[in-house]
């Protein structure tokens, strides 16, 4: 496994300001879509190795997850991860009191896809203009299963580390807890780790 | 892939069961397929190369609007699913059908030379849309259906309740009245009577146990639909069973003439472990069935082993008639409850047309089977097949039948305390018991018993248990209280006959039960063992 990048204050500062600018915009987009006030905010961000990633979510914990795979500047999977019920609850209150419970679970996968892309979308345009670089991205691909599972159907190697943002949506009342995780090789850790250096070199 | 033929490039869009849309980095419309054009409810002559915004003013400010300028400012692919955006492009089934399309859209950006185009592809997910509706239309109709059921069933319990209350006291109210009729007609039948006086009271008696036999019906056909009839394990065997069966209905085979044989397999165990006053229950109704629906002829009783186990016999019995048989489009609904072969057989041989429900009742409580072979004018064969545990403790003889022989020339003394508060059944307890040779002495209420027995020494009391002042059972635990090391029997005397009410006397310190109406010979059963 290799080594978390140790990020200067400055540094890590940047990539919480990206992605804060990020969840924002899609909390914006979120909230039009649907016609209810929807917050979004990153209170915390840190590097995970797979394992300790397993371990915050739950080793059984069932999880709702969206990712799209990054191409470019650097190479990622980008997730956004909700514990299964918690995204039942998100996409009830996000389509209303006449949904049946049933219609629900069937509703699940398509509607946590598009939330999954509006946020990813955002943080990704958040990343490219922040580092003036486009990337290649992938339609999103939902999947519900355990971490170990997730990791198992990503083919991850043990190399790689993920960049763990934890993410607060408030909605209707429910503050409700998920997580953007961008997993990432040692080569497009120090890629991003150097790109975060050039950008704050332009701004100072 | 190298490049395309653009004919086979045509023809591939033009089979795709999807739509498709390109759009180059002016948002300008650079190619649409048949599929698009086949659905589209405006012109398609003159849109290729306008501004998608221009074609379709209704997608302005949308989040298609955003994704597809994400996806060509930034590379960003998008999903604009029919769950949060209404059928965005104005698309229908066909030319001929305005419904409107349900819309699943990708938004997929591509780079060619540095120039972006973006991909819109639409797939019409409106039969799945449909499904959901109708899912969910299915589902509110179940949740209604459910609330109606439950309020029925709610409905139903308290009704049911109500039932069992009423049941319980139309038992007691017409017990009391009957043990009079019972009791008294008994006591005249000693008297000096002319033949037309006989002829009267024999009729009043039969009347009586027909009537008994009714209500006796209905309340444990009550007890076997509420699940309280339990079955109580006794040992018994074949013979005396029959026998005992064909003395009760000995008047009605003699005034009909009819003949009865009885088969009883020589393999079947001595003894067997059952509840035998429910077999006899059964054995009484299909025998009565079979002698009521028979004119005149034969009526056959068969015992037979089917199979031998270790602990157990598997045993079928067969009554057979030559009777009037039975039709075998009624035979279905023949053990359901108030069905006879026939409505207007009710009134020709009359019933509750309770019994075979009944005895279907209380063989499946036996975990056995029931059935019925007939042919109508030649008679029928109805059958039950039980298992039955062995009684591994055999005694040959039955007890039961030489000590009531003995019982019954006995003649008793010493004093017995009668407590009744209603005036005819303190007159047949009295008579009776002053004919087997008691001193009667009598009280009408609880308080009275007590004070008596305070008094004055007596072999036993029988006690009525609903009675004004003090009631029989509250009048039985001051008598415990005041005893010390005697124990004078206590006999319940009651028209309380549904189940628990014999709990609650032995839970006041009674030691028996006998229930109203009853005849000398069950008084004497009662009483005997406290002697």
């Amino acid at each position: 496994m290799g080594n978390p990048p140790v990020l200067s204050e400055l540094e890590a500062d940047l990539l919480n300001e990206i992605f804060n600018l990020g969840v924002g915009n899609a909390a914006a987009s979120l909230s039009q879509m649907v016609k209810q006030e929807i917050k979004l905010s990153v209170p915390e961000l840190n590097f995970f190795s797979i394992e300790e990633l397993s371990e915050t979510l739950g080793h059984n914990q069932l999880l709702s997850c969206v990712s799209q795979t990054i191409t470019g500047a650097f190479n990622a999977q980008s997730m956004v991860i909700f514990p299964d019920k918690d995204s039942l609850e998100i996409v009830g209150k996000l389509l209303g009191e006449n949904v049946s419970e049933e219609s629900l679970a069937e509703l699940q996968d398509e509607a946590m896809s598009e939330i999954g892309n509006i946020v990813l979308n955002a943080c990704i345009g958040s990343l490219s203009e922040s580092f003036a670089s486009a990337f290649n991205v992938d339609l999103p691909e939902y999947v519900r299963s355990t971490p170990a599972d997730l990791i198992e159907k990503k083919k991850l190697d043990g190399e790689s580390l993920i960049l763990f943002i934890r993410i607060e949506l408030t909605l209707s009342e429910s503050k409700i807890t998920g997580y953007l995780a961008f997993l990432m090789g040692v080569e497009s850790l120090s890629k991003l780790h150097n790109i975060l250096k050039e950008t704050l070199n332009k701004l100072l | 892939m190298s490049d395309l033929n653009p004919v086979i490039f045509q023809s591939i869009c033009s089979n795709l069961d999807t739509g498709i849309l390109a759009l180059d980095n002016h948002h300008r419309l650079t190619f649409f397929n048949k599929w698009v054009a086949d659905r589209l409810s405006l012109d398609t002559e003159n849109i290729l190369n306008k501004n998608i915004f221009d074609i379709f003013p209704e997608i302005k400010n949308t989040r298609l609007d955003s994704s597809i300028n994400d996806a060509i400012k930034m590379g960003l692919p998008a999903i604009v699913s029919n769950i949060f955006n209404h059928s965005p492009f104005p698309l229908v089934k066909d030319t001929n059908n305005s419904e409107k399309i349900f819309q699943n859209i990708n938004i997929i950006p591509v780079k060619q030379d540095s120039e972006s185009y973006v991909i819109i592809q639409i797939n019409d997910v409106s039969a799945s849309i449909q499904r959901e509706k109708a899912l969910e239309e299915q589902a509110r109709k179940r949740k209604k259906i459910e609330t109606e059921l439950r309020t029925t069933l709610e409905k139903l319990n308290h009704a049911s309740a109500i039932k069992s209350d009423f049941l319980a006291s139309m038992s007691h109210e017409i017990r009391t009245p009957m043990n009079g009729i019972v009791g008294l007609s008994q006591l005249l039948k000693k008297t000096h009577l002319n033949s037309t006086q006989e002829k009267y009271l024999n009729t009043i008696d039969s009347s009586v146990n027909l009537l008994l036999t009714v209500i006796n019906d209905i309340l444990d056909f009550s007890k076997l639909e509420s699940g309280k009839l339990l079955l109580h394990k006794t040992n018994f065997n074949f013979n005396n069973i029959i026998s005992h069966i064909l003395d009760i209905l000995d008047t009605e085979i003699k005034q009909k003439n009819l003949e009865v044989s009885v088969e009883i397999d020589n393999e079947l165990y001595p003894q067997y472990l059952g509840d035998e006053n429910r077999l006899k229950q059964i054995f009484i109704n299909l025998i009565s069935n079979a002698i009521k629906f028979t004119a005149n002829g034969n009526i056959s009783i068969k015992v037979q082993l089917l199979n031998q186990q270790t602990n157990h016999s598997n045993i079928k019995v067969t009554i057979s008639d030559n009777g009037i048989g039975i039709e075998e489009s009624i035979i279905p609904s023949l053990f359901e409850k108030f069905t006879q072969a026939d409505s207007s057989t009710t009134r020709q041989y009359g019933g509750t047309g309770l019994g075979l429900a009944i005895c279907k009742n209380l063989v499946v409580l036996m975990s056995g089977k029931i059935g019925v072979e007939s042919t109508p004018g030649k008679g029928s064969d109805f059958w039950f097949e039980i298992e039955l545990e062995k009684d591994s403790n055999t005694t040959t003889e039955n007890p039961d039948n030489t000590q009531n022989a003995k019982i019954s020339e006995q003649v008793f003394s010493g004093s017995i305390l009668l407590v009744d508060d209603v005036m005819v059944n303190r007159l047949v307890a009295k008579s009776m018991l002053e004919e087997l040779g008691f001193d009667v002495i009598t009280a009408e209420n609880g308080q009275e018993a007590v004070d008596l027995a305070c008094s004055q020494t007596f072999k036993l009391i029988l006690m009525d248990c609903q009675m004004p002042v003090m009631d029989g059972f509250d009048a039985t635990r001051k008598i415990r209280e005041m005893e010390d090391q005697t124990h004078i029997p206590i006999i319940a005397l009651t028209a309380l006959a549904m189940k628990g009410d014999d709990k609650k006397c032995f839970n006041a310190g009674m030691d028996g039960y006998i229930t109203k109406p009853y005849k000398t010979e069950d008084l004497i059963a009662g009483i005997q063992e406290w002697l």
